[in-house]
């Protein structure tokens, strides 16, 4: 499959008037710079950057990497970046060329950042990355770099979208240039989740360029050093750092050997070596305090699940939602019936081991389904240079869905993270362009007296009257069901 | 093993990207430079190998 050279029509910018046409996802690439326009993704590249980037699409192993769907589709449009309004300065710092190149890519929605993303898919994310270095390695091709940022996830396969990461390569260069970015950003943090139960939520959040092997060092016992995966990925970086700290720079050096094969052998030991890593590193199946809610730890009955699945199944499919956000997805049993009806879906759940289960049952189902590790209370911030590069959840999500679910999780909202209903109601108006589907958890059941702890009385005021009295200030109720004495489920409409 | 680095081998730009995406820890870059040694030298192990077995497969067949 060749990429395509089309004439789709170049958006200028002066009939985006009013739009964010500069929200570009990047500013680090010096061969190049991504603009989101409406829904389209176009890259600005240069002129150096171009050349490198027509010749690795015209090589076997991108076609390759394009049929099995681990490469962004890209389209190179017949036009140059002054149709766009733009000037070569905003294009990146080291644009010199009039003649830079604009390319589209397959829009890949939402898009989602490694910080939000559970275990298993971060190593799917690393898995992806060595595939393509093994991939490309027999035309001479390499990556430039191994940031997880390069990777966004369409439903649950990984899919690397930089395609400005790849280069030709000296073939008698036994450097991959990316092995430090690789161990520290994907190696490393799944090590630290794997042995210490630290969340990649949390670490990758505050580390953007990874863990230093100094940091883990800092965290292992006496008995770890005897370990070989902490050994090779820990104890002999953090040794060696500190030995070499007076190198002056001569190990930056370029090296060439005198022998391509010899050079081509070491790299494919090396990126056999990190597979080998990355193998050990996969995530046990741990149980969390909520992994085991659809099962032998529920508190209801099997008619209440029933009667709740029937309403569900009969909204899915007289709205025909396309695209569903699933609020508090636990074991994404509802996010999986949305799916298996054709719908697109983002499943967010706070609690990573769940998401871990969702991903892995919908990676090999194949379901079109997005699980994330976003607390809707405290949803992912807009981070990076000026909040700017990586938007916040709420920013990427607000009014895309046509259908969010909010199942079992509004009696949450209201007592462990103390958000007024009408602020939660208010909230999932701005993210549904139409329906919600939401479940009223009652004061008297059983679920909301656990958490409320003795502050019953804080509560008093929620009922099945004041409910939908705050409702139908944002929506208009299309239906409404009695699950049990306790409970009632909604079919909101958005008037 | 490797080629020194005289001025025959100028700064390229793989290296000049190197330097700009992955900010190399001095840590991890030696240890990469150990293991490729490491890797180097099996290289020549394996041709040994190789060769030595192609000639007892050739002396078994004669």
């Amino acid at each position: 499959m060749n990429p395509s050279y089309g004439t789709r029509p170049v958006p200028s910018l002066d009939s985006l008037s009013g739009q964010s046409t500069k929200a570009s996802a990047t500013f680090r690439d010096p061969a190049g710079r991504v603009l989101l326009l409406n829904d389209r993704v176009l890259r600005l590249v240069t002129n150096q950057g171009a050349q490198e980037l027509r010749g690795f699409l015209d090589s076997n192993a991108a076609r390759e990497l394009l049929a099995r769907g681990q490469l962004v589709k890209t389209t190179f449009l017949d036009a140059e970046i002054q149709d766009l309004g733009l000037s070569l300065a905003e294009v990146g710092p080291t644009a010199n060329s009039s003649a830079a190149l604009v390319v589209e890519h397959e829009p890949i929605a939402p898009r989602s950042f490694p910080y939000e993303w559970s275990p298993r898919m971060l190593h799917a994310a690393g898995s992806l990355m060595l595939d393509l270095a093994e991939t490309t390695l027999a035309e001479n091709f390499s990556l430039k770099d191994a940031t997880p940022y390069n990777v966004l996830f369409r439903g649950a396969q990984p899919i690397f979208v930089d395609l400005l990461s790849f280069e030709s390569r000296e073939p008698r260069d036994p450097t991959w240039l990316p092995f430090n970015q690789f161990i520290r950003t994907i190696l490393l943090p799944l090590l630290m989740n794997k042995y210490f139960g630290l969340r990649l939520d949390q670490l990758l959040l505050a580390h953007r360029e990874g863990i230093e092997p100094a940091e883990v060092a800092q965290a292992c016992s006496l008995l770890r050093k005897f370990n070989p995966l902490f050994l090779s990925l820990v104890f002999f970086p953090h040794w060696l750092g500190r030995k070499g700290s007076s190198h002056n720079g001569a190990i930056y050096q370029p090296r060439k050997l005198s022998n391509a094969e010899q050079a081509k052998f070491i790299l494919q030991r090396q990126f056999r070596q990190l597979r080998r890593q990355l193998d050990k590193l996969q995530p046990s199946g741990r149980d969390s305090e909520w992994s085991g809610y659809m099962t032998a730890d529920r508190h209801f009955s099997e008619d209440y699940l029933q009667a709740k699945q029937s309403f569900v199944v009969a909204a899915l499919e007289s709205t025909t939602a396309r695209k569903v956000l699933d609020v508090g997805c636990n074991t994404g049993h509802f996010s999986r019936l949305a799916a298996e009806r054709g719908a697109s879906v983002v499943a967010i759940d706070q609690d990573p081991t769940v998401i871990d289960l969702v991903w892995k049952q919908a990676a090999a189902d194949r379901l079109d389904i997005l699980p994330l590790v976003v607390n809707l209370a405290r949803p992912t911030p807009a981070v990076g240079w000026r909040n700017q590069e990586c938007p916040s959840f709420l920013e990427r999500t607000r009014g895309k869905f046509d259908l969010v679910l909010m199942l079992a999780v509004l009696h949450h909202l209201l007592v462990t993270e103390q958000i007024p209903l009408p602020a939660i109601l208010e909230l999932a108006a701005e993210l549904t362009s139409e329906f919600l589907i939401i479940e009223l958890v009652l004061p008297a059941d059983a679920m909301f007296h656990s958490l409320v702890r003795g502050r019953e009385a804080l509560y008093s005021d929620v009922t099945k009257e004041s409910f939908e009295h705050f409702a139908n200030e944002f929506f208009t109720i299309a239906h409404a069901h009695r699950l049990t004495d306790t409970r009632w489920i909604y079919l909101l409409r958005k008037p | 093993m490797f080629v020194e680095p005289h001025s025959t081998v100028l700064l390229n730009h793989a290296y000049i990207a190197f330097l700009l995406y992955t900010d190399p820890g001095s840590g991890i870059l030696i240890w990469q430079l150990v293991l490729a040694a490491f890797f180097g030298g099996m290289f020549y192990v394996r041709k040994v190998k190789d060769l030595i077995v192609r000639r007892k497969d050739r002396t078994r067949t004669e």
